[in-house]
């Protein structure tokens, strides 16, 4: 723990170094060809007394300080002076203040806090220091009257520079790096910056024809742009006073589209720098609000897919239960005939639990598909066969939905496949036909050609609304659910994961005569399909 | 029956380890069942070599894969046939160097077919 005294010192140590920063930076700032000797065209105080006060409101006395340093310091009479520091440092006080109430967040990373550096720092807490340093000024004798409106509308416009320009470069930089984004490499840092410098020097520095300068200022935009897209805020802040303080110089030194006619120039010039400024904040803020909400919507994916990963795995252990447990009962009463009436219920429980196995593996599936770690391996598989065995072991379940199925194929269609995800698509396939076309039949047309091979399935259900067609391949079904088709509806969604896995595509049509006719391709060499590993 | 030897099961919930026992039993098979790797290496010191071991492979203490190494070290026990059942995806029988590996939910069918192919 400090003790108060010291504290104190320490305070005072910190109030006395601020001052000593303000000052200097102030007095270099009046260089730079001053209005009626105070206004200038980028007064960066102003931005350091916001940035300063916005962290620390104790350090007031600093500006006061400091105001008073560097206005004795040009040589303004001391009640001049020290109206001007009251009206610096009450600027600052209010500005800060107000964007504490607005919830101000320093790393300037959301839309919000950008708009309210705009208004209290930039427009409001500038208007305060202006009004009452011209005024004194005026007051002083050291503008005359006619001068007035063109030193406050400087005064106005190198204060809101200071607040766009100084206080995020420095709220920016000392805030904590945002996490969220890939810090780009250094190198590439690096080549921006002398983009930037480039395309400031070749605007502002007299590289050009003056007639071209003024046709030269698009040249800035991309750099610019560059460093808001790769460097978020950090980016903006740096790049903007960089290009600031080339113009500044530039302008002053005569080069540049600004540097025409002396004070409207300037003017101009700090318009156009704060406009700038305030659009690439605002830009900057806006990517960085946009990339927080997509790693907000993927961690809230990753962890649905972890606990349905977690769930379908857990519920594995009981339902393995349930299969052993049906299945020795039924094989220790399948020879005895007294107990038929059992054997059936038996084959009931085994069929249940058998689709409790369907729902669970698909529910694992899907959480594989979200979290990209669905894989496939692919062998030699005949896709003729593959069907017959599915048709086969699905028989039982086409007859419990009234339904009838008919394969067509001319032959064995071989090709380079995962046969497990196969047998897997076309038993969903062919379980969404009964589910939504109960007795009806159910057709099925194999046929290929030497790079595609091509599977049906034609049912005599309601069939698909065109508009929600490529709906029912998603992961959630709102129009599905809407007809009051219960179901978690990941079937199909898996079956367009596995195809796509497969290079191949599904699509799923009006058929004529009625119902749905799903069209599935799949290329029969692997050299044909995207890469499909995904782990 | 019993020339066939012992099968032993090495499953950590009790539930499921019941339905082995009672699924192997209806299919003739004498089976010891242990609940997790350290019991499986104890029981494998006091007894006779069993003629199969059952994996599960997510196992509390001493999971499967350590059990499956612990076992390749002790020449004696080295060429026990071994079927893995698991829900772990993605498990081969060739990633594993054991005989077969079965998904969870295993069938009776399919538990003792496997498990006559290789006893």
């Amino acid at each position: 723990m400090t003790r108060p005294p010291e504290r104190a010192l320490v305070r005072a140590a910190w109030i006395a170094a601020l001052a000593v920063v303000y000052a200097s930076v102030g007095r270099l700032g009046l260089i730079a060809e001053p209005v009626a000797g105070f206004a200038t065209v980028l007064w960066p105080p102003s931005g350091i007394a916001l940035a300063v006060l916005a962290r620390k409101r104790w350090l007031w006395p600093g500006i006061v300080l400091g105001a008073l340093a560097v206005n004795l310091w040009v040589g303004a009479p001391v009640f001049v002076a020290l109206g001007i520091a009251g009206g610096n440092t009450l600027a600052a006080v209010l500005g800060s203040e107000g964007l504490r109430r607005a919830g101000f967040d320093s790393r300037v990373s959301r839309v919000r806090d950008v708009l309210a550096l705009i208004l209290f720092g930039a427009i409001l807490s500038t208007l305060v220091s202006a009004s009452i340093g011209v005024g004194s000024l005026r007051m002083g004798g050291l503008v005359t009257p006619s001068e007035t409106m063109n030193v406050a509308r400087a005064w106005w416009l190198g204060d809101a520079m200071g607040d766009l320009v100084v206080a995020p470069l420095l709220l920016v930089w000392t805030a904590p790096a945002p996490s969220l984004r890939d810090v780009p490499p250094r190198l590439e840092a690096l080549v921006l910056a002398l983009f930037v410098a480039a395309a400031g020097a070749l605007v502002f520095g007299g590289v050009l024809e003056p007639a071209s300068e003024g046709r030269s200022m698009y040249l800035l935009f991309p750099p610019l742009v560059w460093a808001t897209m790769r460097f978020g805020q950090r980016g903006v802040t740096a790049s903007v006073a960089s290009v600031s303080t080339i113009a500044v110089l530039g302008t002053v030194a005569g080069h540049g589209p600004f540097s025409r006619a002396e004070l409207p120039g300037l003017l101009e010039l700090q318009s156009f720098m704060a406009v700038l400024a305030a659009l690439l904040l605002v830009l900057g803020a806006a990517i960085s609000e946009r990339d927080e909400a997509h790693a907000v919507a993927l961690d809230a994916r990753g962890a649905r897919a972890d606990f349905l990963a977690m769930a379908s795995h857990e519920l594995r252990t009981p339902l393995a239960t349930l299969v052993l447990l049906v299945g020795t009962l039924r094989m220790r009463f399948a020879a005895d005939p007294s107990r038929a009436e059992l054997n059936q219920e038996l084959s009931l429980a085994a069929q249940q639990t058998e689709r409790l196995g369907h729902i669970i593996s698909n529910l694992l599936d899907a959480s594989r598909i979200e979290r990209g770690a669905f894989e496939i391996e692919r062998k030699p598989v005949d896709l003729a066969e593959l069907v017959r065995v599915v048709t086969g072991r699905l028989g039982e379940a086409a007859a419990r939905a009234g339904c009838t199925l008919a394969v067509a194929s001319s032959g064995p269609i071989e090709g380079h496949w995962d046969r497990r995800r196969l047998e897997q698509s076309v038993t969903n396939l062919l379980e969404n036909a009964f589910r939504y076309a109960p007795g009806t039949p159910i057709e099925i047309e194999l046929s290929a050609d030497e790079a595609t091979a091509t599977l049906v399935v034609r049912d005599r259900g309601p069939g698909i609304p065109q508009p929600d067609a490529e709906e029912v391949f998603s992961r959630s079904r709102p129009a599905v659910a809407k007809r009051g088709r219960g179901g978690l509806g990941l079937g199909l969604y898996i079956v367009r994961s596995v195809v796509r896995a497969h290079g191949g595509s599904i699509e799923v049509e009006a058929a004529e005569g009625g119902g749905a006719r799903f069209v599935v391709r799949l290329p029969r060499s692997q050299g044909l399909g995207p890469a499909v590993s995904t782990r | 029956m019993s020339a066939r030897g012992v099968v032993l099961l090495v499953e950590d919930d009790d539930a499921l380890r019941e339905a082995f026992v009672g699924a192997l039993g209806e299919g003739g098979f004498r089976v010891a069942s242990v609940p997790d790797g350290r019991a499986a290496i104890r029981w494998l010191g006091e007894h006779i070599r069993p003629a199969l071991i059952l994996l599960d492979l997510w196992l509390p203490g001493m999971d499967g894969w350590e059990l499956r190494e612990e076992i390749a070290r002790h020449a004696h026990l080295r060429d026990i046939p071994i079927i893995v059942v698991t829900a772990v995806p993605n498990q081969t029988a060739e990633l594993l160097d054991v005989r077969a590996v079965l998904e969870k939910p295993v069938t009776v069918p399919q538990l003792l077919e496997t498990v006559t192919r290789f006893i």
